[in-house]
Parts: structure tokens; C-alpha cells; sequence
């Protein structure tokens, strides 16, 4: 997976592009999601925990997942946000998904575009895993100098 | 469907599905894993019956020579000690005890050649920092643009709207 950071990132360009408003923090959300319901958990309960969940966290950083994800965390807003926060988390996590397929694995592909349906990995190997930290200083000052920008107006 | 009525039972319903999602997956997964150990004990301890076939295998490094760096390969939790390979094309310090994640196949004479190595060096280490680092702006913005209302329950809700409110 490219970091977290580039994840949201990415969330921030896609969803100012779009809005000007507190729906950017929606993708935002969203494109962190699936990190945040599989690697999380992953790192801290198998890698130091040591408990054998690595399969059954896998499945939370798959399209179908993730919508049901995004339609579960969407009861945490008011009534008359729902919908959007909806769909715009779904929207974020989906781009997250998207740009983790983009990567090229250490061999074989790992994400499970069709889950349930079918365990066929996908990748379309175009930039390497680490990749994504060669221009996160770039990301960092792209994102700072928009954010203090749309502040100050 | 999205409205507050019936909300827990919507809300059980999703975890339940996501439950048996999870389930699922590592039924699926756990098979898998136990026909990837099977291949590779297979291999390591016969390498001829696997030769140029894609393996990709983590090892510890044992001693290094000119030619060649001895390894013991891990299968689950341990490592066949008894039955160390010798490798090829390995990379990095040459020093014992090293983890490394190889990606090679076993060649006639049973040595097994690297055509791709990964290890959890600093690379490693500053994608997780950089993970926090989003991690924290995320949350961060997220609550400079949402609070919770007042209501007993607590539901998010844009900030400009409470403050609106107010």
C-alpha cells in the first residue's frame, strides 16, 4: 500500500477539486478507511500480538466491505447527513482502493477487487510499493500551502 | 434505509455481514497458507522437484561464501533448521541472522536463485511514521470541519452548522 499520508493526500486533492466545503473531509475519511479497518488491526494484533487475523482483516480492504463500512459509520452522522456521508466515505475509499491497485506488489497481487464473489487478486503494477514516500514531501507542502490558502479566505 | 428508524438493527445486520465477510476470508486464507507450507517444505527438503517454479520464502541468513549464502528457510512459525539452502544473488551485509523475504525459484543443482529481495529495513520504518503523520492531519482536519451536536445521542454534524445553530 502507498502510506497513509499519500492516501489522504489524495483524498484532499480529489475532494477539493470537488467541494469547497466540509464534504472534502468525507474523502478524506474515506480514503483512509481501508488502511484503518485492515492494516491497523493487522499490525497491532498480528504482527505484535501474533494472532492469526491477517485473512480475516483482509476482507474489510475490499470494495464490497468497505461500502458496508461507509454505510455503518454513516449512523454516526445526523439523520440529514447519511446520504452523503455515505456516499462520499464510499467515494474515498474506493480512490484509496483504486490507487492501491495501481502499485506493484512484491510478487503476487494481494487485492481482491471481486470478494465475495471471488478471491482473484488484481494489480496493475505501475509504481513500486515504496514509491509513494519519494514524493510525500511534495504532497506535504502541496497540501499545507492549499489548506493555510482556502483558510485564510 | 439510511433513516433513524430501526438503526440498531440496520447497524447489527452490517456488523454480522461484515463478521461473516471476515470469516469467510480466513477460512479461504488459512487453506491457502497451508498448501503454501506444504509446497515449500516440499521444496526445501527436495529442491529438485521444484525447480523453476516461483517461490517466494522468508529466510534467515546463516553464513556467506563467495559464491553462495547459506539460509534456513521459515515454514509457519519455525525455521527448518535441518534443512538449510544455499542461495544466490542475495544482496545487503553480509552478516548471519539477517530476515530477508526472497522471491527466486530453485535451479537443477538445488541452489535457489534471488531474483527479488525485501527486508523490514528503515524504508519500512518511515512508511509507518509517515502513516502517522497522515493519520494525525486526517483527524485533524476532520474534526476542524466536523463536531458533535448537542443532541443526547451525539451524531456528527458539519461544524458551520452548529455554529450556525448557536
Amino acid at each position: 500500500m502507498p502510506d497513509l499520508f499519500t492516501h489522504a493526500a489524495t483524498g484532499y486533492f480529489i475532494g477539493r477539486s470537488l467541494y469547497a466545503d466540509h464534504r472534502i473531509g468525507l474523502i478524506v475519511l474515506g480514503s483512509i478507511l481501508p488502511d484503518l479497518l485492515t492494516r491497523v488491526p493487522q499490525i497491532i494484533l498480528q504482527r505484535f500480538l501474533e494472532f492469526p487475523v491477517s485473512h480475516f482483516f483482509a476482507a474489510f480492504h475490499t470494495p464490497v466491505a468497505l461500502i458496508i463500512s461507509c454505510y455503518l459509520l454513516c449512523f454516526l452522522f445526523a439523520e440529514a447527513q447519511r446520504r452523503t456521508s455515505c456516499l462520499l466515505m464510499s467515494f474515498g475509499a474506493l480512490c484509496h482502493f483504486v490507487l492501491d491497485l495501481m502499485q506493484e506488489q512484491f510478487y503476487q497481487p494481494i487485492y481482491m477487487p471481486w470478494f465475495p464473489l471471488s478471491f482473484q487478486a488484481m494489480q496493475w503494477s505501475w509504481f513500486h510499493i515504496h514509491a509513494s514516500l519519494l514524493i510525500t514531501p511534495v504532497l506535504l507542502v502541496a497540501v499545507l500551502y492549499l489548506w493555510l490558502r482556502d483558510t485564510k479566505r | 434505509m439510511l433513516s433513524d428508524s430501526l438503526a440498531l438493527l440496520k447497524v447489527f445486520s452490517g456488523l454480522i455481514i461484515l463478521l461473516l465477510l471476515g470469516i469467510y476470508s480466513h477460512q479461504h486464507g488459512q487453506a491457502e497458507d497451508e498448501k503454501t507450507l506444504k509446497l515449500i517444505k516440499k521444496c526445501v527438503m527436495l529442491p529438485s522437484t521444484c525447480a523453476g517454479r516461483p517461490l517466494v520464502i522468508r529466510v534467515k541468513t546463516k553464513a556467506w561464501s563467495p559464491e553462495s549464502v547459506e539460509v534456513e528457510v521459515k515454514a509457519g512459525e519455525v525455521y527448518l533448521t535441518q534443512y538449510p539452502i544455499e542461495t544466490s544473488n542475495l544482496d545487503g551485509k553480509q552478516s548471519a541472522g539477517r530476515i530477508i523475504d526472497i522471491l527466486g525459484s530453485f535451479d537443477r543443482d538445488g541452489q535457489f536463485i534471488v531474483v527479488k529481495q525485501r527486508e523490514d529495513d528503515w524504508i519500512q520504518t518511515t512508511k509507518y511514521l509517515v502513516s502517522l503523520v497522515g493519520l494525525g492531519l486526517c483527524l485533524w482536519l476532520f474534526v476542524r470541519l466536523y463536531t458533535l451536536s448537542p443532541g443526547c445521542r451525539l451524531p456528527i454534524i458539519p461544524r458551520h452548522r452548529r455554529n450556525n445553530n448557536a
